[in-house]
This record gives C-alpha cells, sequence and structure tokens, in this order.
C-alpha cells in the first residue's frame, strides 16, 4: 500500500510504499487515515502495522497499473 | 512595463493595489491554501506569505499571480483597468511576432545550486492546498520545460508535480499533451529518461507562454519573447543541457523515469472539483535545485476563478479563433469567461445555422475535446457580456432544433468533474453546442423577431437624439 507519512515537519505527507497489515478496529500498530480515490476521509479506528518498506521506485509502465506494479514489488 | 522578474511584477502589484502581503505566520498546511482559495473565490488580490511556517526566513511564498484580468493586464503592460477585448488585443500583438530567446552565463536562479542527494525537495515550503488532496503540489504556477528527443523541439508547458519524497515528484500531464506525447512516443518508448527542467517564479509573461494554448512544435520561448518585446534570458542547466529563464526563482532539474510509475492525486484542479480519475502517474527524480537567496516560490491556488481561468482562458479563446477562422467558419470573437472554468466557450459568427454549428463542433473536438459547452452567437450579441449572451441563449436558441452534440472517445477532457470515473477512464465524453443565431433560411424582413434594444428597434434619428439628451433627461450615467 502507499502511506504518507502525518508526522509535522518539512516532511509531512512524503508517500511511502509499504507491505503492511490494516486493523478496522484499532488493533495494533501506527493510527491510520483512510481517503477515498476523492479524498474523502472515512470514519473509523483505522491503524496499520507496517512489516516492510518497498523501493520507492516501481518498475511499472508509465500512465499504467500502479497498484499491478506494486503488488509486482511486494511479491519480489 | 514589461517585468524582467517576479520580483518586479509584485512591487508593480503593491503599487496597484492587487496584493496582499502576510507578514504573519502561515502554516504551508492548508491554512496556506484555504486562504489563498478565499481570495480567488472573491476576486481578491494576490497574496504573499512573508513567514511560512517551518521555512520562516528562507522561502517565502506568492499566490494567484494573475487570476483576475486586473492582473493579466498589469502583466501585459496595460492600466489596470484595460478591458477583456484590449488585454486580448495586446495579446494577439505580443503573439504575433515572436522574439528569439538569448543564452547568458549568469544568473540569479545560480545563487544557490544543491545536486544529487543536497537536492532536497522538502527545503521547498511546498503547500498542501486542499485538505485530502494526495500530496503536496509543486509547480502549478510553473514553467517546464522539456525537449522532443529527435526532432530537438523544446516545449515550454505548465504542469503541476506531486511532491513523493525528498528527490521525487509525480505528475499527471495528460497523455493526450505535448509533454505527455513527446515522452510517451521518444523517450519511453525507447527506453530512455526524459530530461525535464521545472522554472518556478520567472516573470509572468514567460510563464503565460508555458500556459498558452499553442500549436504542437510552436516555440514558447518566443512566444514569451514576443509578449514581453524583449527576449528571455535563459542559461544552461546544471545537470542537463536543458535552457531554464535566468529570472527564474527557483529551478528543479531532473528526469521522468522511462520504466518507473508512480501514485498521483487526487488533486482539486481548475475546473473547481477534485476528481479521482487519476493514479497512474509519471516519475521524476530531481538531479538539482538551483534558486536565488531567500527565493519566492510562486503557486496557484487551483480551483475556481484560479489562475487558469484567465491565463488558459484569455490565449485559448485566441486559438480557437484562429482554428475555427481557419476551417472557414465565419467567427468574428470568442470569449471564454472565467466562471466557466475553461469548459464553456462562447463565439460569435457573421452567420450561424445548423451547417456552422456542426462545423464548429467538428472543429473543436478533433484533437483534444476539453471544452464541453459552447454558445454560437450572432454579432449582436457581445460575448464579452454574459447577460446578454444568457438573454441570447434564452431566446433564440431553439429547444429542440438548436442543441447539438458530439460524442467522441480517447479524447476526453479527464478532469470535467459531470464525467463518470468510466467515461474519464476511457476519456469518453461529449460537447453541446448550443446554437444562439437565427436560422439562415429565415427571412430577415418577414420572419426574424426584431430585437427590441436602443441599438436595434429604434431609427439612427432617435437613437442619437436620445443619447445626446441623456443627462438632460436626468440620468447620471
Amino acid at each position: 500500500m502507499v502511506l504518507r507519512d502525518l508526522r509535522p515537519g518539512r516532511g509531512k505527507y512524503g508517500l511511502r510504499h509499504v507491505v503492511g497489515v490494516v486493523h478496522e478496529d484499532g488493533g495494533p500498530g501506527d493510527k491510520l487515515l483512510v481517503r477515498t480515490v476523492v479524498g474523502v476521509a472515512l470514519p473509523g479506528a483505522y491503524t496499520v502495522e507496517i512489516l516492510r518498506d518497498l523501493p520507492q521506485e516501481i518498475a511499472g509502465t508509465p500512465y499504467r497499473d500502479f497498484y499491478a506494479a506494486l503488488q509486482r514489488a511486494a511479491e519480489q | 512595463m514589461i517585468f524582467d522578474d517576479n520580483r518586479a511584477f509584485v512591487a508593480a502589484l503593491r503599487q496597484s493595489g492587487d496584493l496582499v502581503e502576510v507578514e504573519k505566520e502561515v502554516s504551508w498546511d492548508l491554512e496556506l491554501g484555504a486562504v489563498s482559495r478565499l481570495a480567488c473565490e472573491k476576486d481578491g488580490p494576490a497574496v504573499w506569505f512573508k513567514r511560512v511556517t517551518d521555512y520562516v526566513d528562507e522561502v517565502s511564498v506568492f499566490v494567484n499571480p494573475v487570476a483576475t484580468w486586473r492582473r493579466i493586464a498589469i502583466a501585459l503592460g496595460l492600466p489596470p483597468t484595460a478591458t477583456v477585448r484590449e488585454i486580448y488585443d495586446a495579446y494577439e500583438k505580443g503573439e504575433a511576432n515572436p522574439i528569439d530567446p538569448v543564452e547568458v552565463t549568469e544568473a540569479p536562479c545560480k545563487q544557490v545550486i544543491r545536486k544529487g542527494a543536497d537536492a532536497n525537495l522538502f527545503d521547498l515550503p511546498t503547500p498542501m492546498l486542499h485538505e485530502g488532496d494526495g500530496g503536496r503540489y509543486l509547480g502549478t504556477w510553473d514553467l517546464v520545460i522539456s525537449r522532443d528527443a529527435d526532432s530537438g523541439w523544446v516545449n515550454w508547458g505548465m504542469y503541476r508535480f506531486m511532491v513523493y519524497d525528498a528527490h521525487h515528484l509525480t505528475g499527471f500531464p495528460r497523455p493526450t499533451s505535448h509533454l505527455g506525447k513527446v515522452f510517451q512516443d521518444h523517450y519511453a518508448a525507447k527506453g530512455k529518461p526524459m530530461p525535464l527542467a521545472i522554472a518556478i517564479g520567472t516573470d509572468p509573461l514567460s510563464h503565460f507562454a508555458a500556459a498558452a494554448t499553442y500549436a504542437l512544435g510552436g516555440d514558447e520561448a518566443s512566444l514569451a519573447g514576443g509578449l514581453r518585446g524583449r527576449p528571455v534570458e535563459m542559461i544552461r542547466c546544471e545537470t542537463s543541457d536543458l535552457l531554464v529563464p535566468a529570472h527564474s526563482e527557483i529551478v528543479i532539474e531532473g528526469e521522468v523515469l522511462p520504466d518507473r510509475v508512480g501514485l498521483e492525486g487526487p488533486y482539486g484542479e481548475y475546473p473547481g472539483y477534485r476528481t479521482g480519475e487519476m493514479g497512474n502517474g509519471i516519475l521524476f527524480r530531481a538531479t538539482a535545485i538551483t534558486h536565488r537567496e531567500k527565493p519566492v516560490l510562486t503557486v496557484d491556488a487551483t480551483g475556481y476563478k484560479d489562475d487558469s481561468s484567465t491565463v488558459t482562458a484569455l490565449s485559448g479563446a485566441l486559438a480557437i479563433k484562429r482554428r475555427l477562422a481557419r476551417h472557414g467558419v465565419p467567427v468574428r470573437d470568442v470569449y471564454v469567461p472565467p466562471e466557466g472554468a475553461v469548459h464553456l466557450a462562447v463565439m460569435s459568427v457573421d452567420y450561424g445555422g445548423q451547417e456552422v454549428a456542426r462545423k464548429v463542433l467538428q472543429v473543436l473536438t478533433s484533437r483534444r475535446a476539453l471544452l464541453s459547452k459552447l454558445f454560437l452567437v450572432d454579432t449582436d450579441t457581445d460575448v464579452f457580456d454574459m447577460g446578454k449572451v444568457l438573454h441570447a441563449f434564452s431566446t433564440k436558441c431553439h429547444p429542440a432544433n438548436g442543441i447539438h452534440v458530439i460524442h467522441y472517445e480517447g479524447r476526453a477532457n479527464t478532469l470535467t468533474p459531470c464525467y463518470s470515473q468510466a467515461e474519464r477512464a476511457a476519456q469518453k465524453g461529449a460537447t453541446v453546442l448550443y446554437d444562439c443565431t437565427w436560422p439562415g433560411e429565415w427571412s430577415r424582413e418577414w420572419e426574424t423577431p426584431v430585437k427590441a434594444t436602443l441599438d436595434s428597434i429604434f431609427s439612427e434619428e432617435v437613437r442619437e437624439k436620445v443619447l445626446k439628451n441623456w443627462s438632460e433627461y436626468g440620468f447620471k450615467q
């Protein structure tokens, strides 16, 4: 998945590619704010456990299939 | 007066009363965006945020450079009260007399040079403009320079970029845009990275040229020279052989990767909405950042009545006029009103009718179909007066015979909010033309209604008498 780092400071909103587990019921991990494709925040006590980071430069075809490329990177 | 850099333009806005200088510290995280958005919606002045949280005394932010016709007029060296028609005339004059740029070896934009790992994108106070955007957007008021690897043609454009991390940006120049086409056809297809330079905060007319609707193969640097009446000074990049405007506040150099993809958006765009169609962007790796001492980051608070509603509307209207004339349409004037978010155009023609209406639709949707609503009016309707346009639409457009629609796929505007996500993905859409002209086959003497206005329904003798005595009747205006 792709996370935005919400810690305050100059690097806020930086993107991070990770493999992680999302909990919808306030489980272990860091607090997670989930937004839809049009940017609307969903209600709920989400958390995320980050298992590992993926590279920032993901191999793939520009303009196409970002999530398929991210999936491939996670499976490597 | 024509300006060599952004700072001289800011000084002119201060003098004309078209600038607010905010000394209070403002956060780049939503606060700056909210203030700037409201300023646009109120047709307010440009804003210079002097103290931005996390970047105080390092970088300031100048927002909404030319979001009103007053500021457009000032940028073009006209009085701020110039009419839209006078602004069009000044632009057309500059456009018709291009001046090639000149290369220099020293430049303000090289006062600070950071390369490689030292080129950190988080050192710029790129604002989070709207709550819920996919990230912080840089390049909302920029000038992006690229070169066609095969022909050598240099393209200037204005494209948004989202800060991905300290060294990467993602962008979504439309695949049908000049940059999108050159990247796909001449770099990605060959597995080559495309050098790119993003110049921020240069003189206003160079940004106009970058944002202009201009033919593929057109030279925007010479257009900028023509608008300015003198050449743009250019200097070579540190990490590529691209040339950038010497008087830029900030230049970000780098390359678009041919075999990498990044997530881009969503973002509240110029139509005034945030649509969710984007996701697959292009990935840019920064190789250097150069800038002036204490640089000023220029930003457009994108949304309803932003800078594109004047700049893109201006060059777009003139491009439409040229294109229609080239295809034999008897066009007189074209206006793209700021309130229409570059989705709506009004055009007057010497004569209308079904044939002209269909031709207009075909010509304006054959390659890229950015406009979805067109109003065709007779020359007795002033296209710049939306009240008169609405009157013509209400009274002259036949509700069954006067509405023409064309459908297309693969070239629709993916930012048009009324399209479904499936339509946007397929670039599928439609354009409607409202024919507000009298049918050509109606007899002017026997069938065409007579307009009941002073200009039309009274004899010249009566008109002259009334106008001559107007103040004597007791009217002040």
